[in-house]
């Protein structure tokens, strides 16, 4: 199978008959160290406490982190073993985390090899997560906007960008988003003057003047209206959650809706504000010291928000086999 | 799905063609916060000068949308039929303002002891849209004598003016507007008026507000909205306000 043929079977094609249709829920946003593993953990342990089965997958190659903030040890097995043949099926490497339907594959091992992964080998771990036999399986993805980050996202049903308070955090989080758009954009045009003006889109400073995918819808519109109406669609569809985490004020937790409405504004890129994770000492304790937070004794504002979220997030998953808001279908 | 420079004012603010006032401007004091120059959500967004046509553009479309008569001479240029009548009422906008058209305060700012004439409560989403207040009897007097002084003179602005109270009251007076004028078409509470006239900045509220209150008074009066809330707020900063 060519190149061509397999990004067309991940982010074009409906599941295919081996898929069993569980809801992949990819959590990125860019900046590193904004809570991603933490939230995904959480999260993820409250759609299990809610009786569904659910699959926390560590795809931050080379920085896994997820085993520690469900406070187990580094296992044995992981997805490295996977990539690396060791283990035949993803289905081996999933690991018991001690609560009921919750399992994890949790990150690779090595370094070097893990954050390096071929494109073939991306391209079967992602088929085998589509395969996975479970009801909701969340991936936790690394920083920064590589192809692999960018494609582990493309590839979901619900793609989730996760934002703090800080113009660090924005400026990594728009340019998650266009990098995302463009990188889904890249794999599905396949006609060459239009590609030439896609990869133009991807320079800062282009001589085409596209600095943000209306720009890019409007000058394909220029070239082919009918194949700009085809990208007026995708981006419409493109649709994120949207998270703040350690939300410090009444103006943080408004933050995700005004980031919602400047992003519509300017990128054109929607997002669905789904709420926020208050700023609270019990968050780092938690993690120092090693304790799941959602499973404390006590209850707490951040108890209440994740499990907010958990609730929002249920009310998106799609129906089996429909698409979602990862890469639009 | 058009850029925000091809968008009309309802786009812009995205509320439909037929939204009531309170709607309107709920969505502009939005707009307004979430394109602010400090704002957190635009950093790093798109180019300075973009950022600055957007906001021109948002003010543009509170200034015609928020102006019963301006919206009106708009609607017909976009082609918008007048509004059906229906038997339905309205449905209320999100976050509605009282029903004595007060606008609700920050939530840190204390309501000043014995200086305005009306009690500002909290108060929950009404059932429908508030109705006007009644108009005042046909014999409620004898008329207020008609106010035939002249205009002060506008003073002079050019391109280094700094906008203090004392100047926004002298440009207000040259345009034959009263405070309460100015209250009612900002809605902006004329307690915040009369201090931001006075330079009161340990009256007025945080500077996220005001800012907006800058903004608003400063398109009242056709002033350049930059201008005015960026050179009052430097006053400020330097008195330690």
């Amino acid at each position: 199978m060519n190149q061509v043929e397999i990004q067309g079977e991940l982010f074009e094609s409906p599941p295919a008959d081996g898929d069993v249709g569980g809801c992949i829920i990819a959590v990125g946003g860019g900046k590193g160290g904004i809570g991603k593993s933490l939230l995904t953990a959480n999260i993820g342990i409250c759609l299990a406490q809610a009786g569904h089965r659910v699959v926390l997958v560590d795809a931050d190659l080379g920085g896994a982190n997820l085993h520690t903030c469900l406070g187990i040890d580094l296992p044995n097995l992981s997805l490295s073993d996977f990539i690396q043949r060791r283990a035949e099926r993803l289905q081996d490497v999933i690991v018991d985390t001690g609560i009921p339907g919750l399992g994890l594959v949790s990150g690779a091992h090595d370094f070097l090899a893990s954050a390096n992964i071929k494109y073939t080998q991306k391209v079967r771990v992602l088929r085998k997560i589509r395969q996975l036999g479970t009801d909701i399986i969340m991936l936790d993805l690394g920083s920064g906007t590589s192809f692999n980050v960018l494609d582990f996202f493309l590839s979901s049903h619900l793609g989730m960008i996760i934002i703090v308070p800080e113009p660090t955090s924005l400026e990594n989080s728009y340019r998650f988003l266009r990098s995302a758009f463009y990188r889904l954009v890249r794999l599905r045009e396949k006609s060459r003057p239009l590609l030439e003006i896609v990869e133009k889109a991807l320079e800062p400073h282009n001589q085409l003047n596209i600095r943000t995918p209306y720009d890019l819808v409007r000058v394909v519109s220029g070239v082919d209206p009918a194949r700009g109406e085809q990208y007026r669609a995708w981006l419409a569809a493109f649709r994120p959650l949207l998270v703040v985490n350690q939300a410090r004020s009444a103006e943080d937790r408004k933050l995700g809706a005004a980031v919602a409405l400047a992003s519509q504004k300017v990128l054109g890129i929607g997002l669905d504000a789904i709420g926020h994770v208050d700023y609270d000492d019990s968050v780092w304790q938690a993690v120092r010291s090693r304790t799941v937070l959602v499973l404390g004794p006590q209850d707490s504002a951040v108890r209440r928000n994740l499990w907010q979220l958990a609730r929002e997030i249920e009310k998106r998953l799609p129906s089996r086999g429909a698409a979602g808001g990862g890469a639009p279908r | 799905m058009k850029d925000f420079r091809e968008q009309n004012y309802y786009e812009l603010l995205d509320v439909p063609v037929y939204a009531p006032p309170a709607a309107i401007e709920m969505a502009y004091r939005r707009a307004a916060a979430t394109f602010n120059a400090d704002s957190v959500a635009v950093y790093a967004l798109f180019p300075p000068e973009d950022l600055s046509l957007l906001r021109r553009r948002i003010e543009e479309a509170w200034a015609v949308l928020g102006d019963p008569e301006r919206r009106r001479a708009y609607d017909l240029d976009l082609g918008i039929p007048p509004r059906p009548v229906s038997a339905e009422p309205e449905p209320p906008p999100e976050n509605p303002p009282p029903a004595l058209g007060v606008p609700i305060p920050p939530e840190n700012v204390p309501a000043p002891a014995g200086a305005v004439e009306e009690p500002l409560p909290r108060v929950e989403a009404p059932a429908q849209a508030p109705l006007p207040p009644a108009p005042p009897p046909q014999d409620a007097g004898p008329a207020a004598p008609l106010d035939l002084a002249p205009c002060p003179r506008m003073p002079e602005i050019g391109p280094d003016t700094v906008f203090d109270g004392h100047l926004l009251r002298q440009i207000r007076q040259a345009r034959g507007l009263s405070l309460e004028k100015v209250a009612d078409k900002t809605k902006i509470n004329i307690y915040y008026l009369r201090n931001i006239e006075e330079d009161k900045y340990k009256e007025l509220p945080a500077p996220v507000y005001t800012r907006g209150y800058l903004r608003l008074l400063a398109a009242a009066l056709k002033l350049d909205p930059e201008r005015v809330v960026r050179t009052y707020l430097e006053n400020m900063k330097k008195a330690g306000g």
